[in-house]
């Protein structure tokens, strides 16, 4: 095997002139000193001498390589090229090879020959080889072209990887930035662009905040971001911070920030990244849950209203009929008596008693002693239906109204319309006991949440005591009791029953989203998860619970009962 | 009319007394009493014989599902209904199994009387006790085992639609009768606009199909299917019959509503074959040796076998149901009479459905006074040759 390397033709166009004989015998005395493998051949390559440099290199002794040809002492096929230079036709051109060989012992090594022709008046006289072993320089080429190759491969990943990292991050929908600690920005993705107003990332990188010409307007950002950067430069990270910022296009949008250092390999702290998150949509999916919450409440309320509505609407329009009926039999008895009664003053005798009998006939036909009592009770029983179905319009208009923002709130009043509309959800289930402590007053409360949540729970507790009533099999009414109170600070709203109670384990799951109890279908697993909202994050407010199995459960909303305790910002906006 | 006992049972006073002044005018055809709760209308039922239970849904302790269901049980022959101020879908489901019809609340005067007037009514065809015990103890009408599953695999298909429910309805009589009973209740008060089952199956939507099949009270169970009753022939000939009776009622250009009582007629007038059966399989052996084209001895054989006839018994169960006047009074005057007292033609256009099922040409009468003058015979043989003909080419 050759391997003819682009070494090898450097090598032979640097190969050196022709020897003339004198020089060649001087060279034969170097010769025999070098270290370099070293042949006198004939003009044939026919081996007339080696030095012992040749000997140790190929592995044969000296009286086996003289009288044969070079080639004769490969013990492998050669190429083409090398039975060219060796073969024994002469040729006053000096050549060189490289080759992977075998020494008489089977040692594979690299060799390089120079074939130098000695010329005698123009003629071929003799041939000198000089054989050295370049295996090392061979395989550190080898290597090195490797290495080249690899450095080419790396070079091409590294330039794929960069790039999809690139687009990796142009294409998060997050915000995205790095800055160095001059606060000039170094890079950021599309998203960030496009909330800032932005196109071409060589607006914003290289500047800092302070010299970006952003069409976001409001300054919103900068502000939100400025706080972070600072923290994040004395090496804090600042994870999943809530802001609301308006963007190019004048939208507030809900992001939750996080600003880190970015510290170099050695430790130093060479920039910050930032990451916003937009949740504008999760915010607005949260509000969407509120309100499937609501309308799932408003659903089954209205059905239980109908029911409520229906009854003494069944009642009030069989007595109407009844009334109909009754006074289309007792008003055409009465004209007829009248019209008897109309004819002139009957003779006492024969003709008053006839006069007598005709009105009895008028009347013959009229139940009168049934109709005397059953009207006035048709009459009252109806009034009583109407104004029943009038306090459930009343108390569901009462109920729907939303309020607006955190306002001094009937606590007790917005209870009792709670527990009214509901009725139809526990009236069959449990008796309700109220006990609103007239000392609660007006609170500053979102109303509407308020009710929200309160019906949620008297809900629940209907639930909680029919599961309870289907486990002992029992028909007896359970239990619900509503308390308010006021303390100093605090109104207190308590909801208990005697349902079938929870454990530990559910006990500490029940405010998260999604988590019921109930079967598929039967609740959407947020009514308790808002609650929690509602009370604690809106009111600033506290849930409280005690519970355990087969004890029934009981719910205490704490809420805060002075402006001085709300939010101090809430209150200005909100003092009506 | 015989006077009937009707009982209304509510945990609201002033119901019972909106009724009892109510129903005064019918003081004389009915004996009226009333119940607070149902374990007092159980102890009722006890001593006096009931005829008609009319319950609200609910209430305290015993609601009126279960009231019902204890009803069934302890008096099978007493129709059963519930009057309530809950239309949702679950309470729909709830009280499906032993309810017969449901009215709401408020329900209009007129149609609580009518409803009761209608199931008092049939209680003229059936007059055995015995038989009425067995027709009302029918919760869900036999079907074939495999059409609970069938109906669970396609309701719960992601993207079932209403074609393919229909398709699972329309290949059970029983079912058709129960889709066509549950639209027809006072529920969903359309029973006049029925054309189809896809129609009713709209109607009740897929939603509460869905909850009905998992609830397998109306798609599964019922009473085991007769073991010498072929269910799919009963089925093929009820279709055909149905649908050649719409097409007399179409061509005739009959209004909307009556060719929708002829199609639901003509479908169900062989449902209490499916019940008459089952109670008696021997009896059925007797009637199924009459040749099926003489019309008049096979009526005469299920009256010995059974006590009444087929379509007296499916009129007795579409009464206690809640169907139409006109079609209880169509079922119930099957096979139309040739000399009896003059039927509607409705009751004609199902009658001739029904020779032509068995006759290749049915024979004009011979009465030349009769409704069915050979004209008509030969144009409804045309009509019903010519469906025919278009079925067999689509196949």
């Amino acid at each position: 095997m050759v391997v003819q390397t682009d070494r090898f033709a450097r090598e032979r166009q640097a190969a050196v002139e022709p020897l003339s004989p004198t020089e060649a015998a001087r060279l034969a005395l170097v010769a025999v000193h070098t270290d370099h493998a070293v042949v006198l051949a004939d003009a044939h390559v026919v081996i007339e001498w080696v030095n012992d440099a040749f000997c140790e290199l190929t592995g044969y002794a000296r009286h086996e390589a003289v009288g044969v040809t070079r080639l004769s002492l490969f013990t492998h096929t050669v190429s083409a090229t090398v039975v060219a230079a060796l073969g024994g036709v002469p040729t006053d051109q000096p050549q060189a090879l490289e080759l992977l060989t075998r020494s008489k012992q089977g040692r594979p090594y690299w060799t390089y020959i120079e074939v130098r022709p000695v010329l005698d008046h123009g003629e071929v006289a003799q041939l000198i080889l000089l054989e050295s072993d370049v295996s090392a320089t061979q395989v550190a080429e080898h290597q090195l072209l490797e290495a080249s190759r690899r450095a080419e491969l790396l070079a091409a990943e590294l330039s794929a990887e960069k790039s999809v990292l690139s687009g990796v991050i142009s294409s998060i929908p997050h915000l995205v930035f790095w800055k160095d600690l001059g606060g000039r920005y170094r890079g950021v993705n599309t998203a960030f662009l496009s909330a800032r107003g932005f196109t071409d990332p060589a607006e914003v990188v290289g500047s800092t905040e302070a010299e970006l010409d952003s069409s976001d307007g409001s300054g919103s950002f900068a502000q939100a971001l400025h706080e972070l950067e600072l923290a994040a430069r004395d090496g804090v990270a600042v994870i999943d911070h809530h802001v609301n910022v308006t963007d190019a296009d004048g939208r507030t949008r809900s992001l939750l920030l996080s600003v880190l250092p970015q510290l170099s390999p050695d430790g130093h702290l060479e920039g910050v990244i930032g990451v916003g998150a937009d949740v504008t949509h999760v915010a607005e999916l949260e509000r969407a849950l509120a309100q499937a919450n609501r309308l799932e409440s408003i659903g089954q309320l209205a059905a239980g209203i109908a029911h409520e509505i229906n009854t003494p609407v069944q009642f009030v329009s069989d007595n109407a009929r009844f009334l109909a009926d009754s006074f289309g039999e007792l008003l055409p008895a009465l004209r007829h008596v009248e019209a008897i009664l109309a004819g002139p003053e009957p003779e006492p005798g024969a003709d008053a008693a006839d006069r007598l009998g005709q009105v009895r006939a008028a009347l013959a036909g009229v139940d009168l002693a049934f109709l005397v009592g059953e009207i006035p009770a048709a009459l009252s029983e109806s009034q009583e239906g109407l104004s029943r179905v009038t306090q459930i319009v009343r108390a569901m208009k009462d109920f729907s109204h939303p309020g607006s923002g955190r306002v001094e709130t009937d606590v007790n009043r917005a209870v009792e319309s709670t527990v009214q509309v509901s009725r139809n959800e526990w009236k069959y289930i449990a008796e309700l006991e109220l006990d609103l402590d007239p000392a609660v007053g007006l609170v500053p409360c979102y109303e509407g949440e308020l009710k929200q949540v309160v019906l949620n729970i008297i809900v629940n507790a209907a639930h909680a005591i029919t599961a309870r009533r289907t486990a002992t099999g029992t028909t007896e009414l359970g239990r619900i009791a509503l308390r308010s109170e006021r303390s100093d600070d605090v109104v207190r709203v308590s909801i208990s029953d005697d349902g079938i109670g929870m454990d530990d384990a559910t006990r500490r799951r029940i405010f998260d989203p999604f988590f019921t109890t109930k079967e598929v279908g039967k609740g959407t697993g947020q009514g308790l998860s808002l609650a929690h909202s509602i009370i604690v994050q809106k009111h600033g407010g506290q849930i409280e619970v005690v519970s355990e199995p087969g004890q029934g459960s009981c719910f205490i909303l704490v809420l805060p009962a002075r402006w001085e305790h709300v939010n101090q910002a809430e209150a200005e906006t909100h003092r009506p | 009319m015989t006077t009937c006992s009707v009982l209304f049972v509510d945990d609201e006073p002033n119901i019972l007394s909106g009724i009892r002044r109510m129903l005064r005018g019918h003081a004389a055809d009915w004996e009226v009493h009333y119940a607070g709760s149902g374990a007092e209308a159980l102890a009722m039922l006890e001593t006096t014989p009931i005829d008609v239970i009319v319950t609200d849904m609910r209430m305290p302790g015993m609601d009126g599902a279960q009231l019902l269901a204890a009803v069934r049980a302890l008096h099978p022959s007493t129709a059963r209904l519930i009057l309530s101020g809950q239309s949702d879908r679950d309470s729909i489901i709830a009280a499906v199994g032993p309810t017969q019809q449901f009215l709401t609340k408020p329900c209009e005067p007129e149609l609580l009387v009518g409803a009761i007037a209608r199931v008092v009514g049939v209680r003229d065809l059936v007059l055995d006790e015995r038989l009425r015990s067995i027709l009302g103890d029918i919760e869900s009408l036999p079907k074939p085992p495999q059409i609970h599953e069938q109906m669970m695999e396609v309701a719960s298909r992601p993207n079932c639609g209403l074609s393919e429910v229909v398709a699972v309805v329309e290949s059970d009589l029983s079912l058709c009768a129960d889709i066509l009973k549950l639209v027809n209740s006072a529920f969903f008060g359309l029973s006049s606009r029925i054309e189809s089952i896809d129609r009713a199956a709209s109607l009740l939507g897929l939603d509460t199909i869905h909850a009905l099949a998992i609830s397998g009270k109306v798609f599964g169970g019922g009473a085991p299917v007769p073991r010498n009753l072929d269910l799919t022939l009963l089925r093929n000939n009820s279709m055909r019959i149905a649908g050649m009776a719409r097409t007399i009622a179409t061509k005739e250009g009959w209004p909307r509503e009556t060719v929708s009582q002829t199609f639901i007629t003509a479908l169900l007038r062989d449902l209490g074959l499916l019940v008459l059966a089952g109670n008696d399989p021997e009896g059925y052996d007797l009637v199924r040796r009459v040749p099926p084209e003489d019309i008049w001895a096979v009526s005469q054989a299920e009256l010995a076998s059974f006590g009444c006839t087929v379509p007296e018994a499916s009129a007795y169960l579409l009464g206690l149901w809640g169907f139409a006047e006109p079609v209880i009074q169509a079922v119930a005057c099957q096979p139309a009479q040739i000399s009896g007292p003059p039927v509607s033609p409705v009751a004609h256009a199902v009658g001739f459905a029904h020779r032509r099922l068995h006759q290749r040409v049915v024979e004009a009468e011979p009465d030349p006074q009769s409704w069915l003058d050979p004209i008509r015979t030969s144009r409804w043989n045309t009509l019903c040759a010519e469906l025919e003909e278009s079925v067999n080419e689509s196949t």
